[in-house]
């Protein structure tokens, strides 16, 4: 920047020149301090605690949440104080040893992964336990700066748990009685079959003893069918497993094909009576679900009881039933579970009653199975949908999931 | 057991197909076993077989058992035909029962029942006219179709078709108790043991029941 008109004018120039660097300086003083505030109010309004320290261990940042989940705010006392001050314990009472502490360790460069904390304090008379994630904060580029912790509050989704098993329990009550016709139906005829086998089997071998025409060959053939005809018994017996009350309240990552495969095997058997042709269009690799197997599994029996007897209106040998497992394409992926049939529709009207429970069009059914089944999606965070397809002549039902995410820090 | 008997088994499932060949093999009765009812079909309209005696499951895929028989007697194909079922099919029972069924068993079976059963077929063919008429004296039917209520005559035409106790109290507006209780004065009144003899009774009555 030259100037050759002079000292005055330059000075003028100059003086103009900062006033325009202190504008703008404030400029952007104002808009960090927006940005700040802004990333306080989001952090704020997380719903997991969020704390930063520096590289000396002093709260850089410690949002609302943190407070409400620990039962108290932040201190400046030194990292080799805070499982005393905070109340910080193991499972077996003991407190935590300060090399322990998540944020701790990631100050030192690791990185923590839901490491369980009891945290008990005047706040927290009663206990209560967190998840700690914790990782190294980086603001520079060479070294560690401080580190972060994200506090994830266990105790109420073990709650939640509790309350999902218990709403989950009444539906799955309901559940199985509108159910258990049919399954005993498939269950009995899995274990009468290879019974029935296993008596023929020892009848002939008796006979066959009496007129002295049994060879040790023949006997160990026979020995061999029997033996594995009372291996099929046992598998047979799967179906009724599934509707017991030890088939599982357990909540976890759940493989929906698999889901789909089970209900299908416990309707064989109506399936195979009515003559109805199944075909199966089966997405691999398609997300987990969380949430209870067998529950889900009887969401799905019940959709294709639905259609099975939807189908049996049907004179023709022309009973179709599509199942199709998928994921929907757009942003949030959910899972979805769809069983059609080409039976005779249902007329729009009583839409709205469909899923109202013992709401039904047939003779021999309860009417409870699309409001189960509906419980059951809802228990989820999903739904069931009707869908009628004029063109194609098929009726869906869809149970709609969310798909689980990866949870990461 | 003369050496021209000669049972057809018509079932899908392998193992109840194997075992059963094998107990009526052991007893000196010739078998023939198809997977299913096509292939039986297109056997027989080859070279039609002599008479003998069928075991043929109810459920099937493909052809069932019932379209089977309908096909059988369409083509006049004169096999007396044992049916085997499941627990719980007495509709498809009844129904193949009209059809000309000689009997039906319920797996899993007492062998020693259905090998009596299937050598008194073989021994004494029932008459081959497969209307499903049976031979009992029809002036004895009759009257202990008369001793039987209104009420009574009304039920028994429920069962015989198959329909379940349940339905049956929500069309007559009664309890399933009460339904129960009318089906065990039939049984009585009427001499019957089983659904298989109601069946046989209300095939008899013909147009009085």
């Amino acid at each position: 920047m030259t100037d050759k008109k002079g000292q005055p004018e330059r000075d003028d120039e100059s003086e103009a020149m900062m006033s325009t660097y202190v504008r703008q300086l404030e400029e952007s003083r104002k808009e960090l301090t927006r940005e700040r505030g802004l990333l306080h109010t989001m952090l704020d309004q997380a719903g997991d605690g969020v704390v930063a320290v520096d590289v000396q261990g002093r709260f850089l940042h410690w949002n609302r949440r943190a407070t409400e989940i620990l039962g108290m705010g932040p201190s400046d006392l030194p990292p080799e104080n805070w499982p005393g001050h905070y109340g910080l314990y193991h499972s077996s009472n003991k407190l935590l040893n300060p090399d322990e502490l998540p944020l701790v360790r990631a100050m030192r460069g690791e990185t923590v992964h839901g490491q369980e904390i009891m945290v008990r304090n005047r706040g927290n008379p009663d206990g209560h336990w967190i998840a700690v994630y914790a990782r190294p904060l980086n603001i520079g580029e060479h070294h560690a700066d401080g580190a972060i912790a994200l506090l994830v509050d266990v105790e109420e989704n073990r709650q939640q748990q509790q309350l999902f098993q218990l709403q989950s329990s009444e539906q799955n009550k309901i559940g199985r009685l509108a159910l258990i016709g049919q399954v005993v139906d498939t269950a009995t005829h899995n274990l009468s079959q290879p019974l029935a086998a296993i008596a023929n089997y020892t009848a002939a071998a008796i006979q066959l003893r009496s007129t002295g025409r049994l060879d040790d060959r023949r006997l160990d053939e026979i020995l061999s069918h029997i033996s594995r005809l009372a291996e099929r018994g046992a598998q047979g017996l799967e179906a009724l497993r599934a509707l017991s009350r030890r088939g599982g309240r357990s909540y976890g990552k759940v493989d929906i094909n698999a889901v789909v495969q089970a209900a299908l095997s416990l309707l064989e058997e109506s399936i195979k009576a009515r003559e109805i042709k199944v075909e199966q269009q089966l997405t691999p690799e398609l997300p987990e679900v969380t949430g209870n197997s067998a529950e889900l599994q009887q969401a799905v029996a019940h959709l294709l009881l639905n259609a099975i007897e939807a189908l049996a209106a049907r004179r023709d040998e022309k009973r179709r039933l599509i199942l199709t497992t998928k994921r929907t394409t757009d942003r949030d992926g959910r899972v979805r579970i769809e069983v059609a049939d080409n039976g005779p529709g249902i007329s729009t009207e009583l839409y709205d009653s469909l899923f109202e429970p013992w709401f039904t069009t047939k003779p021999e059914a309860l009417g409870l199975g699309l409001s189960v089944a509906r419980g059951i999606a809802q228990t989820h965070q999903g739904d069931v949908i009707m869908e009628t397809h004029e063109e194609e002549g098929l009726t869906r039902f869809t149970i709609e999931l969310p798909a689980t995410e990866e949870k990461d820090v | 057991m003369s050496s021209t008997a000669q049972v057809y088994i018509v079932d899908d499932d392998t193992d109840v197909r194997d075992s059963l060949t094998l107990l009526l093999e052991s007893v000196g009765i010739e078998v023939t076993a198809y997977a299913n009812a096509d292939s039986f079909l297109q056997e027989y309209r080859r070279q039609p077989k002599k008479p003998g005696c069928m075991l043929l499951d109810v459920r099937m895929p493909g052809l069932s058992g019932i379209a089977l028989l309908e096909e059988m007697q369409s083509e006049a194909i004169g096999i007396p035909v044992i049916m085997l079922t499941g627990h719980g099919d007495i509709p498809m029972s009844v129904q193949a029962m009209k059809l000309g069924a000689v009997d039906f068993v319920t797996k899993p079976f007492n062998t020693q029942k259905l090998l009596d059963l299937v050598q008194d077929v073989l021994r004494n063919p029932p008459n081959q006219n497969r209307t499903g008429k049976t031979d009992l004296d029809p002036h004895t039917t009759h009257q202990r179709w008369q001793t039987l209520t209104p009420r009574e005559q009304e039920v028994f035409t429920y069962i015989v078709s198959g329909i379940s106790n349940k339905v049956i109290g929500i069309d007559l507006g009664i309890s399933i108790r009460t339904v129960e209780t009318h089906r065990a004065r039939i049984m009585e009144k009427l001499e019957a043991r089983t659904l298989v003899d109601l069946v046989r009774l209300s095939m008899s009555f013909g147009d009085s029941a």
